[in-house]
């Protein structure tokens, strides 16, 4: 889900979606505290505040009617040494033999883990936690020690951020059987306590501490199973976790309701808590199913404009030939079928109510830019590696001779545990009396550096001028440069903007993205014609600048244009205030401190760009009649420099 | 894990990442699986469920780094002053080795470092072998290999190329042969190999998640089987395995002895220039794997078709990138395949698939 609060609906509905969401919720905490440790756990989507708090109360007293558990918290920068463990130096030291310590995985073993602000947690972190769960072990081999601890939690993953671009990794959502939102939910609301009575549909009471063990005995029929992958793949949910989880969250729900097949309630549920969260697309109720011309025409329900219905399974002629289930058409119980298509329609309708009311809307731009997939990857690399900038990494031994910095900390470590062995060579080795032995000796293989992440994240904005002059000349030309800029880009794993200005303002294209495909589709479409807003132009260019300069990026802008400004900021046309908020808009770029480069596309280099360059402090470009590659080069060496001194 | 791991033969589809396993466990020379895909494809769980498929292996009694009492020349030092001494060498069964590289491991525990212990309780100075030496005449599998540490991804890739590992720390100078099958495993969307890893690996896969509704079904009804009871599960798969276990030891007596006719040869070279891979290395892993594709399959020779299918997988990681082709490394190899080897046969090969 994107904007958690959706704007497009009246206050009535919004109340009423907080209330649906807030049962659903108290739903998810009757689950987990029946099962803990099957369903993986649960992320919460909501500020730091009382609703959180409340929600996270009732789950602790929740679980504690089943017996105490601990509650751990994952501190957002933890190091290696304290998430795996490894050699406790001074238990080592006093006991005189290694002795090996537990990392915070290991030691929330049949305990609650929390991750607060998990938007922010690294993937190598987030990779450390889904290895832990997935083999419910803690691996460690780490500083001359190894060891393996059995454990298993309930996550929970507190997701604080404000929109889709920073999420929790997905390698922990992946894991984690709920996705809730509590984002609407009002104190009011959360505080009423006779909500829980009225709308818990799974459980009467509490559940028992019996119902885990009843669990087990659960039977997960094939129709139970198939039930749940129509209606993910109806839904578009791909992830095979999501699949499994659902089907535990059938079986933790039909033993909570003391039955030992699952029936039609429990895959409802778990449609609408596991699966509905994941939707990448709204699922169509087929109305009249026995339709006959439909049958073979619409396999494909991905189409964009008209989502045509999934068909029913009894009507796929195709299942057969997977060869997965040879004895599936002939079987005797050929009536099961249709019963088993109508579950899957139950569970379509269920789970259809709890999506969320703007999913159509972000479905409609996602088929418009036709590449979730890739946007959505770009995004995620971004946010990952801004983070780790200049994060200090675990000291790696070496010596600080090639201009490193000396990590005392763990140089003194590593030198700790041998020092009875060296002083006693020592002592053997020195005359008796002849040197006064040092308090801590520190041999060359102790050397630890200090090391950081420093990946110089970089981004390039491209500032085309489409308009009608720039068009006439050479927009085809430009356009060209940019793809040869984008190619070195994409080498670089640089990621890129792209701003366009015409007619009255500028466009951005293309918010930052390490997506080559997107931006070479977006120039691709780039139309031509119209006036020149350059001032709008250079500040849209410097607030994508601004915002990648927060995210710790090195930002260079390149602008192809050809310097005449004849639409003002507020859109007006007219030559000479153009080229005067034009200058302003230069001068603040200026400010910036950005690099800069500046690019004539005119027929004759042109004193107004090359004034506007100097107002930026940038670099100018004259190439009238320049191919593609030289601009691709001056780029290059505009770059080079850049990076000698930055 | 503690319980039996799931049967290697009951996994879904994915049967790609399977015969390339496969193909590596058969002539380690190969060098090396990486398998990129999706999250939750199976992808550790094939790597797990291969360890237990594969046939016991011999190892000389009382050698540390697990050395084969037939080998000559390449073992370890004690061993080879033992061959020397011309002693009788005892030796027994052992499964073979899969070691996992956990994430967060430090280079000491992956390369081997003084004994901790021995230093601290009787002041000896000792080597302690790591988890390169565990993993010697076997696999090191490393999951989510993107996130590993650059120094130790190098580290690794250079003991694996060599077969040897070379410590020279705190007074200590031990080499020991480590030659193992390297299987790295990763979902893209955490972050990009380096091309220079890439290259490293001999097959590359990628896994996607089942497409169609009955095959998720069958994933999840398995995986619920297993982890209910997972003795019973594994009973249920036995024969499967044993016949599986049968073929790959075969294959591994004959892929020695397999030919390769001078038209596949040249052929290879062929598939090699039309798609401009760098060096050597693509057409020697092609061959390879087409050697043990064969062996796998009980054929005498190796042929067209053989090398049609391994192609994929030994070279689509080696393709000079080529950033404004919009299609994927795979579909390029495809392309290439079918112009080299004709449509007949690639459609044939695809019926086969």
């Amino acid at each position: 889900m994107t904007n958690s609060a959706p704007v497009d609906l009246t206050p009535d509905q919004l109340a009423e979606q907080a209330a649906s969401r807030w049962m659903r919720a108290l739903q998810v905490i009757d689950l987990l505290a029946a099962n803990p440790f099957g369903l993986g756990g649960v992320c919460i989507r909501a500020r730091s505040g009382p609703v959180r708090d409340e929600w996270v109360a009732r789950l602790k007293s929740a679980l504690d009617a089943r017996g105490s558990m601990r509650w751990h918290r994952l501190p957002l920068a933890t190091t290696d040494d304290r998430l795996l463990g490894g050699l406790d130096l001074q238990a080592t030291l006093a006991a005189g033999r290694p002795i090996s310590e537990q990392g915070l995985l290991a030691q929330a073993n049949n305990g609650v883990l929390q991750v607060a602000m998990a938007e922010r947690v690294t993937s190598s972190v987030a990779a450390r936690l889904a290895a832990a769960m997935d083999a419910g072990l803690v691996r460690t081999e780490r500083d001359g020690v190894q060891r393996v601890d059995q454990t298993k939690w309930l996550l929970i993953v507190y997701d604080e951020s404000l929109d889709d671009d920073e999420r929790p990794p997905a390698a922990l959502l992946d894991r984690v059987a709920f996705m809730i939102d509590l984002t609407l939910v009002s104190t009011r609301l959360a505080g009423v306590s006779s909500l829980d009575t009225a709308l818990n549909v799974v459980a009467s009471s509490r559940p028992s501490a019996g119902a885990c063990a009843l669990e087990r005995s659960v039977v997960v029929d094939e129709n139970s199973v198939t039930a749940i992958c129509q209606t993910a793949d109806a839904m578009g949910v791909v992830a095979l976790r999501a699949q499994q989880l659902a089907v535990a969250v059938s079986c933790t729900a039909a033993a909570i309701a003391e039955r030992e097949t699952i029936v039609d309630e429990d895959l409802a549920l778990a449609a609408q808590l596991v699966l509905a969260p994941r939707a990448t697309r709204v699922p169509e109720l087929h109305e009249q199913p026995a339709e006959s011309e439909q049958t073979e025409a619409d396999s494909e329900p991905q189409q964009s404009s008209e989502p045509t219905p999934p068909p029913p399974q009894d009507e796929q002629p195709s299942l057969n030939s997977e060869g997965e289930d040879p004895n599936r058409d002939n079987s005797p119980d050929a009536e099961n079928q249709p019963d088993d298509s109508a579950m899957s329609d139950r569970m379509i309708e269920s789970s259809r109510a709890a999506l969320s009311a703007n999913l159509l809307r972000q479905l409609a731009e996602q088929l418009g830019g036709h590449s979730a997939a890739t946007g959505a990857q770009g995004r995620y690399g971004r946010e990952r590696e801004s983070q780790q900038r200049g994060r200090p990494l675990a000291p790696r031994r070496g010596d600080a001779r090639h201009g490193g910095r000396v990590h005392v900390l763990a140089t003194v470590r590593a030198a700790a545990p041998w020092q009875p062995v060296r002083r006693e060579l020592r002592e053997r080795r020195a005359l008796v009396g002849a040197v006064l032995s040092p308090k801590l000796l520190v041999e060359r293989d102790d050397w630890h550096v200090a090391r950081r992440a420093f990946r110089s994240e970089t981004l390039t904005v491209f500032a085309v001028d489409a308009s009608g002059s720039a068009a006439l000349h050479r927009l085809a030309e430009a356009k060209g440069a940019v793809e040869l800029l984008l190619a070195e880009c994409y080498i670089r794993r640089d990621q890129v903007a792209l701003v366009s200005f015409r007619g009255k303002i500028a466009d951005v294209l293309l918010p930052p993205t390490r997506s080559l495909v997107r931006a070479k589709r977006s120039l691709t479409a780039l139309p031509g014609g119209g006036g020149t807003p350059l001032a709008s132009g250079i500040d849209q260019a410097v607030a994508i600048a601004e915002a990648a300069r927060r995210r710790g990026m090195t930002t260079t802008i390149v602008f192809l244009t050809d310097g005449r400004a004849n639409v003002a900021r507020d859109g007006t046309p007219g030559r000479p205030q153009a080229a005067l908020d034009a200058l302003d808009a230069a001068k603040r770029l200026r400010a910036g401190g950005y690099t800069t480069l500046m690019i004539d596309t005119s027929p004759q280099p042109q004193d107004s760009a090359r004034l506007l360059a100097e107002a930026m402090r940038g670099r100018y470009l004259g190439l009238p009649y320049a191919a593609a590659p030289v601009i691709s080069a001056a780029v290059r060496a505009e770059r080079a420099k850049m990076a000698k001194n930055p | 894990m503690s319980n039996a791991p799931f049967p290697f033969s009951a996994i879904v589809g994915q049967d790609e990442m399977k015969l390339s396993l496969l193909i590596a466990a058969v002539d380690p020379s190969v060098g090396g699986v990486l398998v990129l895909g999706d999250r939750g494809t199976g992808k550790s769980t094939a790597v797990r469920a291969l360890a237990a498929l594969l046939p016991k292996m011999r190892v000389t009694t009382g050698c540390r780094y697990g050395c084969d009492p037939a080998a000559t020349g390449s073992n370890c030092s004690e061993c080879a002053a033992l061959k020397a001494s011309g002693a009788t060498i005892k030796s027994h069964l052992t499964p073979v080795p899969v070691v996992d590289l956990p994430l967060g491991a430090t280079e000491d525990r992956v390369i081997g470092a003084l004994d901790l212990e021995a230093a601290l309780t009787s002041g000896v100075k000792s080597f302690e072998p790591g988890l390169l030496a565990k993993s010697h005449r076997g696999f090191l599998y490393i999951d989510e290999v993107n996130l590993l540490e650059d120094h130790l991804v190098d580290l690794l890739i250079d003991v694996a190329a060599s077969g040897e590992n070379v410590v020279e720390r705190e007074g200590l100078s031990v080499r020991h042969p480590a030659r193992f099958v390297l299987v790295g495993s990763g979902n893209p969307e955490e972050g990009e190999l380096r091309p220079q890893l890439l290259d490293r690996f001999g097959l590359s896969v990628d896994v996607t998640t089942p497409k169609t509704v009955p095959e998720r079904v069958a994933v999840i009804q398995r995986r619920d089987a297993y982890e209910r009871q997972p003795a019973e599960f594994a009973a249920q798969w036995k024969r499967a395995e044993d016949k599986l276990r049968k073929q790959l030891s075969g294959a591994r007596e004959r892929v020695g002895s397999m030919a390769i006719p001078d038209a596949v040869l040249e052929r290879a070279a062929q598939i090699c220039i039309a798609l401009g891979t760098d060096g050597l290395r693509g057409e020697l892993t092609l061959m390879r794997a087409g050697r043990s594709l064969a062996a796998l399959e009980s054929a005498t020779t190796v042929t067209d078709t053989h090398l049609r299918r391994v192609a994929p997988m030994a070279l689509r990681h080696r393709l000079r990138r080529d950033p404004l082709d919009d299609a994927g490394s795979s579909s390029r190899v495809e392309r290439v395949l079918n112009e080299v080897f004709g449509d007949e046969l690639s459609a044939r090969v695809t019926a086969v698939a």
